[in-house]
C-alpha cells in the first residue's frame, strides 16, 4: 500500500507541473502590464523611473518570460508563492490563513453529503417504484438543478433576514472574543450551518441518485440472490453485501466532486463572506494579483489531485480486486 | 378505409392555413395541438406587441433587427410546415407512426417520459422566448429613468418581477438576461462537444504516442478545478460575451474527448469498421462516416447536461462580477444585483434566480430522458 | 416426502408480454433421493429452483402452485420461517461459482457468516468450523483460503466453497443448479465426487438440474425432462435412458455425442432450437420440432399422464 501511495504522489508530479506550466503562460498571455496593478496608473506617472525599474526588478517582471517561469518553478518547489502585489505579504501566509476556512467548509459540506446522499439513496433504491422513491429521485434533481449561491441567497433571506435563526455571512459574532470556550465552539458552528448546507445539500443530491442506480444495480446481481438464499435477513442482504459493493465506486465519485466543491465553495464564500481560498481567488483575479492568482489556481490543483489519491487509496482498501497498478475491474 | 370517410382534401388544406387544424381533423391530435399553439402564441406576440415589432423591424439594434425577423421566420415555417405535413399524410394514407427503427423506438420511450417532454417544451418554450425578447420585453432593460421615482417597486401587473434599484423593469431585463443566460450555454457546449469530438476520435483512431500524449494533456486539464480555470481566464482577459463562450466552451471539452476516444476503441474493434477498411475507405472518412455517428446518442445526453451546467457557470461567474458585466443584463449579474439589495427587494434576486433553477432543470430532466430513451435497460431475461 | 412442488407456475411480466417460465410444474423428491431436472437451456429449470426458495422478484411472480417442504408450503409461510429453511434445510448451489460469492468479502467470512446465522455458532468456533468444511471439500491449505477473496481462486475451488457454504448447515435438500457446467472438463468429476461425498454424509436429497445428460446419468435416481417450463416425462433414471417414451427425451438422448462419431454429427438430435418463452407455439410446444408431431398437436398442451408404474408422459402420439 504504502508503495501505491508513493507512485501516485510521483505520478502527480508531471500533472502538477502541467498544471503550473499551463496557468503560467495563460496568465502572461493576458493583455496589459502587471504593473498597472502594482500601482495606479496616475501614481506611476508620478513616480521616479528609476523607482519602477526597481519594483519591476524585485517582482523579476524585468526579466524575459521563459527565465520568470523558470524562476517561478524553482521557487515554488522551494515552496516559496512570491508576494502578493495587493496586501504586499508572502501568498503562503496569505494562503495559511485563508485556507483552513475553505477545508471547514468544503469537509463538513462532504461529510454531509456523505450522510445525506447515501442514506437517501439507499432509502429511495430499496423503495424503488414507490411513491418516496419517485419523491427522492424527483426531489434531489431539483435539488441538484438549483444553483447554489442563489439557494444560499433565499436561504439568508427566510432563515436570517425574516426568521433570525441563523447569521446573514462572516464566520464568528462581533462578541467572539467575549464568549467562553464552549460558546466560541458553538458561534462557530452557528455560522456554519447555512454555508455548509448550502454547499453540501446539492452534492448529496447527486450522491443520492447515483447511490440509488448503483445499489439497484448491485441488486440484481447474482450474488446477491445467493446470499438470499442463503437465508440472510434482508437487511444484512442490503446494508452489507449489496452496500459494500454499491460504495466503493462512490469513492470515485467522491474524488471526483472535489473540483465542483471546490468551485462552488468561491460562490458559497462570496455570498457568506467567508474568508477562504475561493474569496481570496475572486478578489485576486479582480485586483490582477498574479503571484496569488497563480497561488490559488495551484493550490486548488493540488487539492484535486491529493482528494483523487485519497479516493483511490480508500477505493484500494475497499475493493480487494483492485491489485494496485492494474487497471480497476470496471 | 373508404373514400368517402375522409374529411374533404380542400377543407383539410384550407384549414391548415391555421396550422394544426389539418393534423387535428385527420386525427393527429398530439402534432396538431403543437402547431396551433404554436401558431396562436406567435399571432398573439404579434398583435399584442404590434408597436414593439413594428419598432424592432426597422430598429438600428442588431438583437431587436433579427428577433423582429425571426418572428415573421417562425410563422412562415409553422404554416408551411403544416400545409406540407398534411399534404403528405393525405398523399400516404399513412397515420401510423409507430415504426422500429432504433430512432423511432428512442423517440416513442422518450414520449412516454412525461417529465422529460414537459422540460422538453419548458427549454424550447425559453429559447422562444429568448429569441422574442426585443419585441416581449415592455421596457428598455438598460435605459435608467428617472429611478428615485421607480427604484425598488415591488412585483405588481405592470412591472412583473418589479423593479431594480435604478428602477428598470426586472421583468425585462430576464427576458434579455435569457437570451444571453441561454445562447451562452447552447454555444459553449456546441464548441465544446466539437473539439471534444475531434479531440477523442483523433486520440482513439490513431492510438499509440498520439494517444498517449493527448491522453495526458486531459489528464492535467481535468485535475485543474474547472470553475477556478474558468474564473481565472475569465477574470484576467476581463471578456466580453464571445470570449466568454469561448472559455466556457475550451474548459469543457475533456470529458467529452475521454468519452468518444473509449468508443472510438471499442467500435474499432467491431467488424464493420474491420468491412470499411477491407474495401479501402481512407481512415478520416471511416471517423466521420461510421464512428462519429455511432458514439453521438451517449454525446447527446452529456451535452443536455452540460448546457445545464454552462448556464450554471455562466450565472456564477457573472455573480462573481467577473462574466457578463452590468449593464448588459444577465440572471448572474441580476442575482448579484439582488444580493445587494436582498434585505430591500427580495425579487431583484428571486426572479432570474428562479428562471436560472427551471432552465437548469429542465436540461437536467431532459438528460435523463435522453439517457432512459436510448439506453434501454436490458430486462431481467439472464435467469430463464 | 421432503420436497412435493404442485402446479408451479412462474410468470415474467415484461414489457414485451407476459413469459411463461414455469407452467404448472409438479414432481417430488425424498428423502435421500437425487432427481434430476433435464432439459436444454432456456427451458425455465433455474426458475424452478428460485421458485422452490421462493426467491423469484420483480418481474418475475409465482401466480400458482405450492412447494410443500417437509409439509410446510414454503410460498405461504412466514418470511422468518422462510429465512430459516433457506441456507438452512435447503441449500442452494449456482451455476456460475464466481457469480455465487460476494467479491469483497473472503470466502471465509461468507461461511461463518452463515454457520453463525443457522447453527448458531460464536464467531470464533464459525471461524475454525468453516475452515474445517472448506478442507472437507477438498480444498488444500484451508486456513489460508479462509481468508481469501473469491477472485483469488480458481473456478473450481470456488464452487467447493459454495458447495461448503451451501451444505455447512447439514441442509436436508440441496438444489444444485449446474453445478460443473462452467467448469473444466478436468474438475467437474471432482465436484461430483465431493456432491455425492457429501450426500451420504449428510443424508441429503439433491434436486440436479443439468442439461448435461451424461452428469444425471451418473447422479440421479429419478430424471424429470423438461421443455419450455412444461414437464415432459418423468421416470427411474435407467428407463429414461434406456428406454425414453417422449420424442423430445428422444431427441436429447440422440444428441449426446458417443465415442467414435465425428464431431459434425454431434448436434443431430433435434432439428430447430428453443422457442422465445414470448411466443409459444400451439398446443404442444414441441410439436414444431417433434418427429411424429402432426397437426392434432397442436389443440391443447397433452396432459402428463402414467404410463406404467412410476412412469409419466406428456404426450399424445405416446400415450395413445
Amino acid at each position: 500500500m504504502f508503495r501505491y501511495i508513493l507512485r501516485r504522489l510521483l505520478l502527480a508530479i508531471p500533472l502538477l507541473l502541467g498544471i503550473a506550466t499551463i496557468t503560467f503562460f495563460v496568465l502572461h498571455l493576458a493583455p496589459g502590464d502587471p504593473m498597472d496593478m502594482y500601482l495606479e496608473p496616475r501614481l506611476r506617472r508620478q513616480m521616479d523611473p528609476a523607482v519602477m525599474e526597481l519594483i519591476r526588478e524585485k517582482y523579476g517582471l524585468d526579466q524575459p518570460v521563459h527565465v520568470q517561469y523558470v524562476k517561478w518553478l524553482g521557487n515554488l518547489a522551494t515552496g516559496d508563492l512570491g508576494e502578493s502585489f495587493r496586501y504586499r505579504r508572502p501568498v503562503a501566509d496569505l494562503i495559511a490563513e485563508r485556507i483552513p476556512y475553505t477545508l471547514q467548509l468544503s469537509i463538513l459540506a462532504l461529510l454531509f453529503d456523505a450522510l445525506i446522499g447515501i442514506a437517501l439513496g439507499i432509502f429511495s433504491a430499496v423503495k424503488q417504484y414507490t411513491r418516496w422513491d419517485k419523491s427522492v429521485t424527483v426531489g434531489s434533481l431539483i435539488v441538484y438543478s438549483i444553483p447554489g449561491f442563489w439557494l444560499a441567497l433565499m436561504l439568508v433571506l427566510v432563515f436570517s433576514v425574516n426568521l433570525g435563526w441563523f447569521p446573514t455571512s462572516q464566520t464568528r459574532s462581533l462578541d467572539y472574543e467575549l464568549l467562553s470556550w464552549s460558546g466560541k465552539v458553538l458561534d462557530r458552528l452557528w455560522h456554519l450551518v447555512l454555508p455548509v448546507f448550502v454547499l453540501g445539500v446539492a452534492s448529496a443530491a447527486g450522491t443520492a441518485r447515483y447511490m440509488r442506480n448503483r445499489l439497484l444495480e448491485v441488486l440484481s446481481e447474482e450474488y446477491v440472490l445467493a446470499v438470499r438464499a442463503r437465508g440472510l435477513k434482508e437487511r444484512a442482504v442490503v446494508l452489507k453485501h449489496a452496500l459494500r459493493n454499491a460504495l466503493i465506486p462512490i469513492l470515485t465519485i467522491y474524488g471526483l466532486a472535489l473540483p465542483f466543491l471546490l468551485g462552488g465553495a468561491v460562490l458559497i464564500e462570496k455570498v457568506f463572506a467567508w474568508p477562504g481560498m475561493g474569496l481570496l481567488a475572486v478578489e485576486a483575479v479582480n485586483g490582477r494579483d498574479y503571484p496569488v492568482i497563480l497561488a490559488t489556481s495551484m493550490i486548488a490543483a493540488v487539492l484535486v489531485v491529493l482528494g483523487n489519491l485519497l479516493a483511490d487509496v480508500g477505493y484500494a482498501i475497499a475493493d480487494p480486486r483492485v491489485s494496485y497498478g492494474k487497471q480497476r475491474p470496471a | 378505409m373508404e373514400n368517402s370517410d375522409r374529411p374533404n382534401r380542400a377543407l383539410l388544406l384550407a384549414g391548415s392555413l391555421l396550422p394544426g387544424v389539418g393534423h387535428l381533423l385527420l386525427g393527429q391530435r398530439r402534432r396538431g395541438t403543437h402547431l396551433l399553439l404554436l401558431a396562436v402564441g406567435l399571432v398573439l406576440v404579434l398583435v399584442l406587441r404590434w408597436d414593439a415589432f413594428v419598432d424592432a423591424l426597422s430598429s438600428p439594434r442588431l438583437a431587436a433587427w433579427l428577433s423582429a425577423r425571426f418572428l415573421l421566420t417562425a410563422l412562415a415555417a409553422t404554416v408551411s410546415f403544416s400545409l406540407y405535413d398534411v399534404r403528405r399524410s393525405l398523399a400516404s394514407h399513412e397515420h401510423d407512426h409507430s415504426g422500429r427503427s432504433p430512432f423511432q423506438v428512442a423517440r416513442r420511450r422518450f414520449a412516454e417520459n412525461q417529465l422529460a417532454v414537459i422540460a422538453l417544451y419548458v427549454i424550447l418554450l425559453m429559447y422562444l422566448i429568448a429569441a422574442l425578447a426585443p419585441i416581449l420585453a415592455p421596457f428598455d432593460p438598460v435605459a435608467i429613468e428617472n429611478p428615485t421615482e421607480t427604484q425598488y417597486l415591488a412585483p405588481s401587473w405592470q412591472h412583473l418581477f418589479g423593479t431594480d434599484e435604478f428602477g428598470r423593469d426586472l421583468f425585462s431585463r430576464a427576458l434579455y438576461g435569457a437570451s444571453v443566460s441561454l445562447s451562452i450555454g447552447l454555444l459553449a457546449v456546441l464548441i465544446a462537444i466539437t473539439i471534444g469530438t475531434a479531440y477523442g476520435a483523433v486520440a482513439g483512431f490513431f492510438g499509440g504516442l498520439i494517444d498517449n500524449v493527448l491522453m495526458r494533456v486531459v489528464d492535467v486539464v481535468i485535475a485543474f478545478p474547472v470553475f477556478f480555470l474558468m474564473l481565472m481566464l475569465v477574470g484576467i482577459f476581463e471578456a466580453n460575451v464571445v470570449f466568454l463562450i469561448v472559455i466556457l466552451g475550451l474548459t469543457s471539452w475533456t470529458g467529452t474527448a475521454r468519452f468518444i476516444r473509449g468508443e472510438v476503441l471499442s467500435i474499432k474493434q467491431r467488424e464493420f469498421i474491420e468491412g470499411a477498411s477491407a474495401i479501402g475507405l481512407p481512415s478520416r472518412l471511416i471517423i466521420l462516416r461510421h464512428i462519429i455517428p455511432n458514439a453521438m446518442a451517449p454525446v447527446l445526453v452529456s451535452a443536455a447536461l452540460m448546457v445545464g451546467g454552462m448556464v450554471a457557470a455562466e450565472a456564477g461567474l457573472s455573480f462573481l462580477g467577473i462574466g457578463i458585466r452590468p449593464p448588459t443584463p444577465s440572471w448572474g449579474n441580476m442575482i448579484s444585483q439582488g444580493q445587494d439589495a436582498l434585505l430591500v427587494a427580495w425579487w431583484v434576486a428571486f426572479f432570474p434566480g428562479t428562471l436560472l433553477a427551471i432552465t437548469i432543470l429542465a436540461f437536467n430532466l431532459l438528460a435523463d430522458g435522453l439517457r432512459d430513451a436510448l439506453d434501454p435497460k436490458t430486462l431481467m431475461r439472464k435467469f430463464v | 416426502m421432503l420436497l412435493s412442488v404442485e402446479n408451479l407456475t412462474t410468470y415474467f411480466y415484461l414489457h414485451e408480454g407476459i413469459l411463461q417460465a414455469v407452467d404448472g410444474l409438479s414432481f417430488t423428491v425424498a428423502e435421500r433421493e437425487t432427481v434430476a431436472l433435464v432439459g436444454e437451456s432456456g427451458c425455465g429449470k433455474t426458475i424452478v429452483a428460485l421458485s422452490i426458495m421462493n426467491l423469484v422478484s420483480q418481474p418475475g411472480r409465482i401466480v400458482n402452485g405450492k412447494v410443500l417442504f417437509d409439509g410446510e408450503d414454503l410460498l405461504q409461510i412466514s418470511p422468518e420461517r422462510l429465512r430459516q429453511i433457506r441456507g438452512g434445510a435447503i441449500g442452494l448451489v449456482f451455476q456460475e461459482p464466481g457469480a455465487a460469492l460476494n467479491p469483497v468479502f473472503t470466502v471465509g467470512h461468507q461461511i461463518s457468516e452463515v454457520l453463525q446465522l443457522h447453527r448458531g455458532l460464536t464467531k470464533r468456533e464459525a471461524e475454525s468450523e468453516a475452515v474445517r468444511l472448506l478442507g472437507d471439500t477438498g480444498i488444500p491449505d484451508p486456513e489460508r483460503r479462509y481468508k481469501a477473496y473469491p477472485f483469488e481462486l480458481s473456478g473450481g475451488m470456488r464452487q467447493r466453497a459454495v458447495i461448503a457454504i451451501a451444505t455447512c448447515t447439514r441442509p436436508r435438500l440441496l438444489i444444485a443448479d449446474e453445478p460443473t457446467t462452467a467448469l473444466d472438463v478436468t474438475v467437474q468429476a471432482d465436484i461430483l465426487d465431493l456432491l455425492r461425498h457429501l450426500q451420504d454424509q449428510y443424508q441429503m436429497a439433491i434436486l440436479l438440474i443439468s442439461h448435461d445428460l451424461g452428469v444425471v446419468a451418473g447422479m440421479a435416481d429419478r430424471v424429470l425432462v423438461m421443455y419450455t417450463g412444461k414437464a415432459m416425462e418423468l421416470a427411474a433414471v435407467r428407463d429414461v435412458y434406456r428406454d425414453p417414451r417422449h420424442p423430445y427425451s428422444q431427441g436429447l438422448l440422440r444428441s449426446i455425442p458417443r465415442l467414435g462419431e465425428g464431431r459434425g454429427e454431434l448436434r443431430r438430435g433435434i432439428p430447430g432450437a428453443v422457442p422465445d418463452l414470448l411466443q409459444l407455439p400451439q398446443g404442444c410446444t414441441f410439436h414444431p420440432r417433434c418427429p411424429i408431431g402432426d397437426s392434432s398437436c397442436q389443440a391443447e398442451f397433452p396432459p402428463l399422464l402414467e404410463l406404467s408404474h412410476e412412469r409419466l408422459c406428456a404426450c399424445y402420439k405416446v400415450n395413445g
